[in-house]
């Protein structure tokens, strides 16, 4: 196993798509119309959240998101996931952001995706995607067939990527200073900061003057 | 302690009945596949249709999808191989010993290990003449051919013996009626016989005659129609025959209900399995026990389905505009794959043989890996979510239908069947009243849409019937079966292991049940024939003098 790795934020640097656009699919394909309509209403009332607490805390926005699944059974997230990705996901790939895993696959990272949105969504795109060693994102808590509507901790979102990344550093001997991280977002900030060569793609507002302020690489390609 | 199955059975010759049904050619198929050193099997088919015995498994290994493996396995010589292993009797179930040829008989004795008895008339509500005839005296017929052949017996009977029976029903010979009264197997016998020959009497009887024509002519009458003596007894007639079926059919139904059962066909191989135990205590028996056999998970091969099964119907009505169905979902659906049954056959086969059998077996799947009515719904209604997504013949399916996927639990609901039926009857009633003045064209057109409306009506009353029928499971009643006896024989062959738990119900149901249905059991609610092998793969099981082949071989 290499000893460094390269970490990518799947949201704007391999799909053009969010976790809000899944919550949301997922909502509008409930059982019955009165629950399909108070589902997407719950996705809607979270979604300002993103827009609020885009640059602080996306993990509470998360949570308040996925809640809107909760009740929903086991069968119909697994298969609406499953059309969500084939409907959506798939064609979004950024093939740039493809080529990015693929280069650091030969420079001998080990390859880390990172993102808000489910495993059921996130595991098939490191499966199209081939050689990634890791996924890691939120979780569904499902008791009985059923949704809770709530994400199994730790919820992915935060800046706890950053944490996450360094206890996994320490624990596997992972030199993070010759390792890379590609992120997106505002709350990548910190995981970028935590090594060696940080990557800022596409990037919001936020991460960009960061970036730019830090010296960082910066780079742009169609989405 | 452990066995082989395909060890014990090696060598052993086994008579099977019910070989066309849709158990039992996978019964077949199994027996000749995963031990495969069977000594010899011999079926027990009838004549039908002017084809012997012979001709119809001829025609059946040549176009059942059933045989696939056996022919991928031996390619051109699998008539050859059959021929060594395979022996066609012509028999009837209704008659003494199975309907054999003494002298087969007589040449079969203290050879025969097994007798195995699949067959049975799976009809819920049939003329009680012929369930008795298949359900009662078939199981007594084989029984006392197991005892005249030195053999043992393992009769294949139903989870739903169990009748109005709720809660979790054991696995054991059940000692009371459902009803709860004491069982008496004989008196129940001799009474349905009382009954039977006291209604056969009444419809020979002149008094039945005089009714109906009077009924006959009555009806002329009130329609004005002219006194014609001819066409009476013409109406007479075809109200007599159809009161005679409708007669024999309640008489099953009443006495079912009466007793505890919720039809006809769970009341008559209720009482079959209780005349084996009255009967014949001397042979050495075991009583096999499905719930509802359903499409193979992967033998013969992934999805292979036959009929009009349980799911049918049902996941049918779900593909319609149909979205409310009677049941509560949280209600078992023991749902069974017919590979999971079959093989759970062979160990008990197996057991038997070896004497370590217990008296009764149950595969179901409620106790050990319970998939609930609500959940089946669901996926039944994913999956034709996504099939209509793909494969919607017009953008209504593919973009209405397609998203319309809920089903709810409720009679009352605006789209249950009855509501829709009756709205149908009142538009197709509108259309033929259109008043005098209108075009000719209209009404023209507007009596063939109300011709539509009518056929439309009838597969729906066709389908909600079959439905019915399940209400008592769905809806009434919330059983589950104990289903460990057959994991009490530790096999060594892992793959006939009886392990329900080993189901993934939704890879089952969407990659597996449901294409299976659509390929093999959806044709048939349409109206169309179920697909066969194409092209046919013809074997010959016997020379040109079929039938006296088959018995030679067997004195030889």
């Amino acid at each position: 196993m290499p000893n460094t790795v390269a970490i990518f934020r799947v949201e704007g640097t391999l799909v053009r798509r969010g976790a809000l656009a899944a919550a949301a699919y997922m909502a509008a394909n409930g059982q019955g119309l009165r629950e399909r309509a108070l589902r997407v209403g719950h996705v809607a009332v979270a979604a300002p959240l993103f827009a609020l607490l885009g640059q602080n805390d996306r993990a509470l926005a998360n949570r308040v998101t996925w809640a809107a699944l909760r009740g929903m059974s086991d069968d119909r997230l697994h298969v609406l996931a499953d059309e969500f990705y084939r409907l959506h996901v798939e064609p979004s790939i950024l093939q740039s952001g493809v080529e990015l895993v693929q280069k650091a696959r030969r420079d001998g990272h080990r390859v880390v995706l990172l993102s808000d949105s489910v495993d059921r969504i996130v595991e098939p795109l490191a499966a199209h995607i081939r050689r990634v060693d890791t996924v890691v994102c939120n979780r569904l808590e499902v008791r009985d067939g059923e949704a809770t509507g709530r994400l199994v901790e730790p919820v992915v979102g935060g800046h706890g990527g950053a944490r996450w990344l360094q206890e996994l550093a320490a624990r596997e001997d992972i030199d993070l200073s010759r390792s890379v991280a590609y992120g997106s977002h505002g709350p990548d900030l910190l995981l970028l900061a935590a090594v060696g060569k940080p990557c800022a793609v596409n990037a919001d507002y936020t991460l960009r003057r960061a970036a730019t302020d830090a010296g960082w690489a910066l780079l742009d390609y169609p989405a | 302690m452990s066995f082989s199955v395909a060890e014990t059975l090696a060598g052993r010759e086994v008579v099977l009945t019910g070989a066309t049904g849709f158990v039992g050619k996978v019964v077949l198929v199994a027996l000749l596949t995963k031990p495969p050193q069977i000594g010899a099997i011999h079926l027990v088919l009838r004549a039908k249709g002017g084809a012997s015995p012979l001709a119809r498994l001829e025609q059946l290994v040549a176009t059942s999808p059933a045989f696939l493996p056996l022919h991928e396995q031996h390619g051109d010589g699998l008539g050859a191989w059959l021929r060594d292993r395979v022996f066609v009797h012509d028999g009837d179930l209704g008659r003494p010993l199975l309907g054999l040829d003494p002298c087969d008989v007589a040449a079969l004795r203290g050879r025969v290990a097994l007798v195995l008895n699949c067959a049975a008339l799976v009809d819920f509500e049939p003329d009680v003449r012929l369930a008795v005839e298949s359900n009662i005296a078939g199981p007594l017929n084989a029984a006392a051919l197991a005892r005249e052949l030195g053999a043992r017996l393992l009769h294949v009977s139903t989870c739903f013996v169990a009748g109005r029976r709720d809660g979790r029903i054991a696995e054991a010979p059940h000692e009371r009626l459902p009803n709860g009264a004491a069982l008496d197997a004989e008196g129940e016998l001799a009474d349905l016989e009382r009954a039977m020959a006291e209604l056969a009497a009444f419809h020979r009887s002149a008094e039945l005659d005089r009714e109906l024509v009077d009924a006959a002519r009555l009806q002329r009458h009130a329609r004005g129609q002219a006194d014609d003596e001819a066409a009476v007894a013409r109406a007479a007639a075809r109200a007599k025959e159809s009161r005679i079926t409708d007669d024999w059919k309640q008489l099953g139904v009443r006495r079912a209900d009466e007793r505890g059962w919720p039809n006809t066909y769970t009341y008559s191989k209720g009482i079959g399995e209780a005349l084996l135990r009255a009967r014949f205590a001397d042979v050495p028996t075991a009583v096999f026990r499905p719930a509802v056999v359903e499409s193979a998970a992967s033998f013969p091969f992934p999805g292979w389905n036959e009929g009009f099964n349980t799911c049918g119907p049902l996941a049918y009505l779900i593909g319609t505009w149909f979205k409310a169905l009677p049941g509560r979902p949280q209600n078992p659906f023991d749902v069974v794959p017919v590979d999971h049954v079959v093989f759970g056959l062979l160990v008990a086969a197996a057991a038997v043989i070896r004497g370590e059998h217990r008296p009764v077996y149950q595969a179901a799947s409620s106790e050990r890996n319970r998939l609930t009515l609500g959940r089946a719904n669901e996926l039944t209604v994913l999956g034709q979510r996504a099939w209509l997504r793909e494969h919607g013949e017009s953008f209504v399916d593919r973009f209405v239908r397609s998203r319309a996927d809920t089903t709810l639990f409720d009679d009352t609901h605006p789209l249950s069947v009855d509501s829709v039926d009756a709205l149908l009857a009142r538009t197709a009633d509108a259309l033929r009243a259109l008043p005098e003045r209108s075009p000719d064209e209209w009404k023209r057109s507007a009596k063939k849409r109300a011709l539509e409306l009518d056929r439309t009506r009838r597969s729906l009353r066709r389908v909600a019937l079959m439905v019915d029928a399940f209400v008592p499971f769905t809806r009434d009643l919330r059983q589950s079966f104990i289903a460990d006896a057959l994991s009490s024989h530790d096999v060594e062959e892992a793959e006939l292991a009886w392990r329900p738990e080993s189901i993934d119900w939704r890879r089952y149901w969407l990659e597996v049940h449901l294409p299976g249905m659509r390929r093999w059991c959806f044709p048939l609610i349409d109206g169309d024939e179920a697909p066969t092998l194409d092209p046919p793969r013809p074997v010959q099981l016997g020379a040109d003098e079929a039938a006296s082949q088959a018995a030679q071989r067997v004195g030889a």
